[in-house]
């Protein structure tokens, strides 16, 4: 039986690392962005990020544009290759048979 | 975790993917609509102009047609660098000014050249530097606008080489009608 990342498997770090995957490799997000396309609070999106950064799994910059602070947040490397692993994983639950094969 | 949990996450997923793709993507799609419908007007105008023996016309269709796209152009790219979501829709700013750069040079070339003095020469050469941005900026950004910018570019070839009284028809409903459905394909799919 494979284990499931228990850093991803949460929920709704799931569905952040979903929409942060999603982007093309090198793009950014806006901490705003994922906050409305999650529909999540500000807290909630700040803690489930600091628990994926201190995974490894997404890097988090604070910058100014203007003087409008912007948070920036991208999946880095080690997070897409957990993401695709935990997709991987789901996978092989659904098709266990073809997996082997 | 069973298999009917296995299946509803990987579904969950595929949509955050998709809405993430989609809401981070497709800005161009916007300039490429607007620039569609000024082409589909600027050219059907200019057909129905030439028709009527009306070239002295032509410039006064098509300066205000620019300066409106110009303006909207602008307006469009600051609001999207302003409201920007990913770090690639930020870059609209750079490549607002990248495309004044080769409004500019062909600006240069119609004058230098004298091209002025014969529209087809001057039409040909604006949209086969507007094929060759799009061709270019495609290849930073996604293939389909590249191809759009390869069609539109081989559209002036063969129009101005084999058919070159539908030249601007041509341009009109093939090149403006690109532009709008290329548009409107890259704000529902996310380019």
């Amino acid at each position: 039986m494979l284990e499931l990342d228990p850093v991803i498997h949460q929920p709704t770090r799931l569905r952040i690392m979903a929409a942060l995957v999603g982007l093309d490799e090198g793009d950014r997000a806006d901490f705003a962005f994922l906050r409305d396309l999650l529909g999540l609070t500000d807290g909630n999106l700040s803690v489930h990020l600091q628990r994926l950064e201190e995974a490894g799994y997404v890097r988090v910059e604070k910058t100014f544009i203007g003087r409008r602070p912007k948070t920036w947040v991208w999946a880095t490397p080690e997070g897409r290759a957990a993401f695709a692993a935990y997709v991987d994983a789901l996978e092989n639950i659904l098709y266990p048979s073809h997996k082997e094969a | 975790m069973q298999p009917q949990d296995a299946m509803d996450d990987l579904k969950a997923i595929r949509q955050i993917m998709e809405r993430a793709r989609r809401a981070s993507d497709g800005f161009g799609g916007w300039f490429m609509v607007l620039w569609g419908v000024i082409w589909f007007l600027g050219f059907t105008g200019t057909h129905i102009l030439l028709y009527l023996q009306r070239e002295d016309a032509i410039n006064w269709l098509w300066t205000p047609l620019n300066a409106f796209g110009v303006l909207c152009s602008v307006w469009l790219g600051i609001r999207m660098a302003q409201r920007a979501r990913t770090k690639s829709s930020s870059l609209w700013t750079s490549i607002l000014f990248w495309w004044l750069a080769l409004a500019a040079f062909d600006g240069v070339l119609i004058w230098q050249f004298r091209l002025y003095t014969n529209g087809l020469h001057m039409a040909l050469l604006i949209v086969l530097t507007i094929a060759l941005g799009y061709v270019q900026f495609g290849l930073f950004t996604h293939w389909s606008i590249s191809v759009i910018g390869l069609f539109l570019g081989l559209l002036a070839v063969v129009l101005v080489t084999w058919m070159p009284a539908y030249f601007n028809l041509g341009f009109a409903v093939l090149g403006g009608g690109a532009l709008i459905g290329g548009g409107l394909w890259i704000l529902r799919y996310g380019g």
